[in-house]
C-alpha cells in the first residue's frame, strides 16, 4: 500500500509498504477513508520531539471502514464505518476504567523509550507519533492496524459525514476535553489561545457547555474569522494589541477570564523580547519550547481561575509558577481522552451542534502528502487542516 | 541472563577507551542525543562494535545480554550518552534486581496466569527464550551477540498460593541464578502488586571477580520492567502490545 512517512527532519515522503496485518486477537484493519494533519505533528516533523526513525508512517487522526477483524473482536465487523481516537486504549486497566484513556497502561510496546521523556510512567500508545509514544504505524496510508478495535472503533451514524467524523478522532475530543477541564459555569468567560483545529473545537465546545463569552486569540485573519463565524467568539489579534493579558482584563471588567485554554503548544509564535529569548534558546536547544501563549494564559486568567493546557510541550523556561500559586489557580491538562467523549461528540454531530467539517480547508491525495503538510505548516492559502484521501 | 557492561558506560567510556558512537544496525533513531537514555545501552552496543579477541572480551560481549542485542536488532536506540549516571544499577556485587508493578487482578489470577506454560515465553521474550520443560521446570536461553548463547534449566523451588513463586537454576548452569515473583495486595482496592526478583551469581572460572565487578544491573532493570509490563498486559487484556510486523518504509521491518 501507499503511505506517507517521515524520512528525516522536515522530510516527508510517500512510499510503498506492506499492508498492515492482524497481529493481536483484538486488532482490526481499517481501510482509511480520510486522515488529516494535526498541529502536534509539526513537533516531530520539525525535530523537536525525538525518537522518529526514517521510514515511520505518520498520521494519527483518521476515519475509515473496517476491512478485517481479529478473532476476539465482537463489536465491529467488516464494512462498518468508524472513527478512531488517536490514542490506543485497552479498556481494562485502572486508567481506562477511570476515563483517563490517554494514560492507558497496556498499549505501549516499548515503555523504556518513553521513560527518559516522562520519568518512567508510560502513557498509552498513539498512531504515527514517534517511538517514545509507542511506535505504531500511522494512518496517512491506505490501511491501518487498529488494536483493541472494540474499544477504539466508534460507529459513525448515518447522517454524519466522513469529514465531520474525521475530526472526532482528535481535534474535537481534544478541544472538548479542554473545555470540560474548565468546569464552565453559566456566565463564564473562557479565553482560548489558538484558532487552529483544536482551538476552534475548544471554543465551540466551551459555548456548548454554557460559556457566556468566548474570546479567541490568534494572528491569522482567516482563522480569527472562523472563530467568529463558527464559535461566535470575540477575537483578539495579538499582533494588534500591546498586551493580550491587558486586553483581556479590560474586556472582562478588570477581572480576567474565568478559564484560559492553551491550544497552541510548544511552537508558539509571539512578539517582543520574551519571544526572542525563547527563539534563541530553542535554536540552541537550551530550551525546547516557546511558551508565549502559555505564559500569557497564566498571567491573564482571573484569580482562582482555571488554566487548561492542550498544547504539547517538552521543557519550558521561565514558567510563572509563582503566578499560579499566588492567584490560586487550577491547572488541568492531558492528552485527549477521546474514548470518554466520543459518544457525546457523535450526538452533538448528529444534532448539528458541533460540526467540525469546516476545518477541512484543503484536500490532497495521499501522494501529495508532503505538499499538504508544507501548506499546513506555513498556513498558506488560509489552510487550517490538510485532509488526505488515500 | 546477563547483566551488562553498564559499569563501562558509568565510567564514561567504552571498554576500549573510545567514546560511544551510533548504533547503526537497523537504522538510527533521530535526536535522542539530548535526552539521557535510562539505559545507555547504545554505549554497550558501541563497546561491542568491534571484533576484539580474547576471552574477556568475548565473555563480556556474551554477557551483554539479549537486551542490548535486541536493541541492536530492533535498531531502536541511536546516540546515547556514554556517561549516563548509572541509573538503577547496583554499585558492585552480584547483579540483582527487584521491580514491582500493580495489576488489577487478584493474586490467585496472577499466579494462575504466571504458571500457564504460555506466559513465561511471552513475557520474557524481550531478553530470553523460556519454555516449560515439565514438572515445574523451565529451560532458559539467552543469546548474546557474536552468536554466543547461554542456556540453563531452572526448577520451581517455592510455590505458595497467594504469595508467589520462586525458581532456581539447576546445578551446572553456566550462570547460576534465582528468581521469584511475589504477590501482595495493592492499597486502595487496586488489585495486586507483583514483585519480580532476579539474582545472578558470579560464575567461577576465568570470568570470576572481574566479571562480577563489571556486571551492572541496568539492563536487568529493563528486563524485569519489560517482563512485568508484559505480564500486566497479558493478565489485564489477554494480549501484549506490539508493533511487530507493522508497515514501515525500511528494510528491517520486523
Amino acid at each position: 500500500m501507499r503511505a506517507l512517512y517521515w524520512n528525516g527532519v522536515n522530510d516527508l515522503r510517500v512510499g510503498t509498504v506492506k499492508d498492515p496485518e492482524i497481529v493481536n486477537p483484538h486488532d482490526a484493519i481499517l481501510r482509511v477513508t480520510l486522515s488529516t494533519t494535526c498541529g502536534s505533528d509539526l513537533h516531530f516533523i520539525d525535530g523537536y520531539i525525538p525518537t522518529m526513525k526514517p521510514g515511520d508512517v505518520i498520521g494519527h487522526e483518521f476515519m475509515g471502514v473496517v476491512e478485517e477483524v481479529g478473532p476476539e473482536v465482537r463489536k465491529v465487523k467488516k464494512g462498518d464505518r468508524v472513527v478512531v481516537p488517536s490514542f490506543i486504549v485497552c479498556g481494562q486497566c485502572w486508567y481506562c476504567q477511570h476515563n483517563l484513556y490517554s494514560l492507558c497502561d497496556n498499549t505501549h510496546p516499548k515503555p523504556e523509550l518513553q521513560a527518559p521523556l516522562l520519568g518512567g510512567y508510560p502513557t498509552a500508545g498513539i498512531y504515527g507519533y514517534t517511538h517514545a509514544f509507542g511506535g505504531y504505524a500511522g494512518a496517512h496510508a491506505q490501511y491501518v492496524r487498529v488494536p483493541f478495535a472494540d474499544n477504539d472503533c466508534f460507529h459513525v451514524p448515518e447522517g454524519v459525514a466522513d469529514e465531520t467524523a474525521l475530526f472526532l478522532s482528535d481535534a474535537a475530543p481534544t478541544g472538548y476535553m479542554g473545555a470540560d477541564f474548565c468546569d464552565i459555569q453559566p456566565g463564564d468567560t473562557v479565553a482560548v489561545w489558538g484558532c487552529g483545529g483544536v482551538g476552534l473545537m475548544a471554543q465551540q465546545s466551551a459555548r456548548l457547555m454554557g460559556a457566556e463569552r468566548v474570546i479567541a486569540i490568534d494572528r491569522f485573519p482567516e482563522r480569527l474569522q472562523l472563530a467568529r463565524e463558527h464559535a461566535g467568539s470575540e477575537t483578539i489579534d495579538y499582533t494588534q494589541v500591546h498586551s493580550v493579558p491587558e486586553a483581556l482584563k479590560e474586556m472582562t471588567g478588570g477581572r480576567g477570564p474565568d478559564s484560559c485554554i492553551d491550544a497552541v503548544g510548544m511552537e508558539a509564535h509571539g512578539t517582543g523580547p520574551q519571544y526572542a529569548y525563547d527563539r534563541v534558546k530553542q535554536a540552541l536547544r537550551l530550551e525546547t519550547d516557546r511558551g508565549q501563549a502559555l505564559r500569557e494564559a497564566i498571567m491573564a486568567c482571573r484569580k482562582g481561575g482555571t488554566l487548561s493546557v492542550l498544547g504539547v510541550y517538552g521543557l519550558i523556561d521561565k514558567f510563572p509558577m509563582g503566578v499560579i500559586m499566588n492567584k490560586g489557580m487550577t491547572v488541568r491538562s492531558a492528552q485527549q481522552h477521546g474514548q470518554a467523549y466520543m459518544q457525546r461528540l457523535l450526538e452533538h454531530a448528529q444534532k448539528g451542534e458541533l460540526n467540525p467539517a469546516y476545518l477541512a480547508t484543503h484536500r490532497f491525495s495521499l501522494e501529495d502528502g508532503p505538499r499538504g503538510y508544507d501548506m499546513f505548516k506555513h498556513k498558506q492559502d488560509g489552510c487550517v487542516r490538510a485532509v488526505f484521501a488515500p | 541472563m546477563a547483566g551488562s557492561i553498564m559499569a563501562v558506560q558509568r565510567n564514561g567510556s567504552s571498554r576500549r577507551g573510545r567514546p560511544s558512537s551510533d548504533a547503526s544496525a537497523g537504522g538510527r533513531m533521530q535526536g535522542l542525543g539530548w535526552i539521557p537514555i535510562a539505559l545507555g545501552t547504545a554505549a554497550i552496543v558501541a563497546g561491542l562494535g568491534s571484533r576484539k579477541k580474547g576471552t574477556m572480551a568475548l565473555a563480556l560481549t556474551a554477557f551483554a545480554g539479549v537486551t542490548a542485542a535486541a536493541a541492536v536488532r530492533d535498531g531502536q536506540l541511536g546516540r546515547g550518552k556514554a556517561d549516563s549516571k548509572g541509573q538503577g544499577g547496583a554499585s558492585g556485587g552480584e547483579p540483582e534486581v527487584e521491580r514491582s508493578i500493580t495489576i488489577g487482578k487478584t493474586a490467585d489470577e496472577l499466579r494462575h496466569c504466571w504458571l500457564d506454560p504460555r506466559t513465561l515465553p511471552q513475557i520474557m521474550a524481550g531478553f530470553a527464550t523460556v519454555r516449560a520443560s515439565g514438572d515445574g521446570r523451565m529451560h532458559w536461553k539467552i543469546e548474546g551477540p557474536l552468536d554466543r548463547a547461554y542456556e540453563w534449566d531452572a526448577e520451581t523451588v517455592d510455590d505458595q498460593p497467594g504469595e508467589g513463586i520462586g525458581w532456581r537454576s539447576l546445578p551446572g548452569a553456566g550462570v547460576p541464578n534465582e528468581g521469584s515473583v511475589r504477590f501482595r495486595p495493592a492499597t486502595g482496592g487496586r488489585g495486586t502488586v507483583a514483585t519480580l526478583h532476579f539474582r545472578f551469581d558470579p560464575p567461577g572460572g576465568a570470568l570470576g571477580a572481574a566479571a562480577v565487578k563489571l556486571l551492572g544491573t541496568t539492563p536487568l532493570d529493563l528486563a524485569a520492567d519489560q517482563a512485568l509490563h508484559r505480564f500486566k498486559s497479558l493478565v489485564e487484556t489477554g494480549e501484549i502490545p506490539t508493533t511487530e510486523r507493522q508497515p514501515a518504509v525500511r528494510a528491517d521491518t520486523r
